[in-house]
């Protein structure tokens, strides 16, 4: 993630009780808490409550965030933090969504019509193939995937050591790896099932 | 067969050296399951690196400046709160540690209390009266005095209450206000 030009004065002013300051950092910022939260919780509403949260939390904690550390890094962590807490809390399981809500917008330029409908099915295997992770090994995907970021940084968001993310990452992979291969026998199957009911 | 070292090198090969990367390749060629996983995690990785970042519903700063007021009116709300709490149990306890120890010192005020409390009844039984008898005398006033005194008379009294508050406001107020 590239750091904005006037962040650091973002940063400074915020921490002198600026309000606008921080709502800049808000603005240079959503879409990235956003996403995090998007991936992590599978959900738009619950993503956008965390995103407000994780937002509030960072304002809070102003003060005692070290301008040594990269600040999308601290904010990733506060976000990785709350959704990992909200998942822990839920209760139900995660309700199905079979489409992005209408108000929902992609970051990136808007795919053209005939694209539209791959897009939101590699959307939602995305979302699928999350899901069946552990909150902890998708919040370390998401971070290497998404984000970019190092290993030391994923375990410092994380408060975790770098070899219990290198372990995660690799327990997440192969658990991804081996789901693909039995949906993709699955679908297999299922056509070729469908192929021979055609056939009489 | 032996698939270690080969499946946990095929989801890195960014990290394998040229060695590692070759004998790998010569594992996939002869392991089918081995190979599979490769496949998959190719096209798993694929949709990963292309998948993009999703962006919230716009408005999402104007949002955030909401919620931030909210929280602000929840937490002045739970401070008021807190305070009256905090506030209503110190005299609470106050009351318990020292209620034994004041009421002695308020028991030889109970009498005075009391008197006045009779004279604030007998103050407001004369008022009555003072109605009473003010009601009788404005009745034998109408039925004995002419009607030239008895419209010259109020307005007599009532020019010099007049009076007598524009000099307290000259001598008191408007002195105050010169200093």
């Amino acid at each position: 993630m590239v750091e904005r030009p006037n962040e650091s004065e973002w940063i400074h002013r915020a921490q002198q009780g600026d309000d606008d300051a921080f709502a800049m950092l808000v603005e240079a910022y959503q879409v990235a808490v956003y996403n995090l939260c998007y991936r992590m919780l599978g959900n738009p509403m619950e993503a956008e409550d965390a995103a407000q949260e994780t937002f509030l939390r960072a304002y809070k904690g102003l003060k005692r965030y070290d301008p040594e550390r990269r600040f999308a890094t601290w904010l990733l962590s506060i976000a990785s933090h709350h959704c990992i807490d909200r998942l822990r809390r839920r209760r139900f399981p995660i309700r199905s969504i079979d489409e992005l809500l209408p108000w929902q917008q992609k970051a990136d330029d808007t795919p053209g019509p005939e694209s539209t409908l791959t897009v939101k099915e590699s959307q939602e295997a995305v979302r699928k193939m999350l899901e069946q992770l552990g909150d902890q090994d998708r919040a370390v995907l998401i971070l290497r995937y998404w984000y970019d970021l190092s290993y030391e940084e994923i375990a410092q968001s994380l408060s975790s050591s770098v070899s219990a993310v290198k372990s995660r990452l690799h327990r997440a992979r192969r658990q991804l790896a081996g789901q693909w291969i039995m949906h993709t026998s699955v679908e297999v199957g299922k056509q070729g099932r469908c192929d021979e009911a055609s056939a009489f | 067969m032996k698939h270690q070292p080969f499946e946990s090198w095929l989801y890195e090969r960014e990290v394998l050296t040229k060695d590692q990367a070759r004998d790998l390749e010569d594992h996939l060629e002869i392991c089918d399951s081995c190979r599979a996983l490769a496949t998959a995690w190719t096209d798993i990785e694929g949709q990963l690196y292309s998948a993009s970042l999703v962006a919230p519903a716009p408005g999402f700063s104007r949002r955030w400046r909401a919620h931030l007021a909210d929280h602000r009116r929840r937490a002045n709300h739970r401070q008021m709160s807190a305070m009256l709490l905090m506030t209503t149990a110190g005299l609470a306890v106050l009351s318990v540690l020292f209620g034994a120890e004041l009421l002695p010192l308020l028991e030889p005020a109970v009498p005075t209390l009391v008197a006045w409390g009779g004279k604030v009844a007998s103050l407001v039984a004369n008022l009555n009266m003072f109605r009473l008898i003010m009601g009788i005398l404005v009745e034998a006033t109408v039925e004995n005095v002419p009607l030239v005194y008895r419209v010259v008379l109020p307005l007599s009294l009532a020019g010099l209450a007049a009076f007598w508050v524009i000099s307290i406001y000259r001598l008191s107020y408007r002195r105050i206000r010169k200093e």
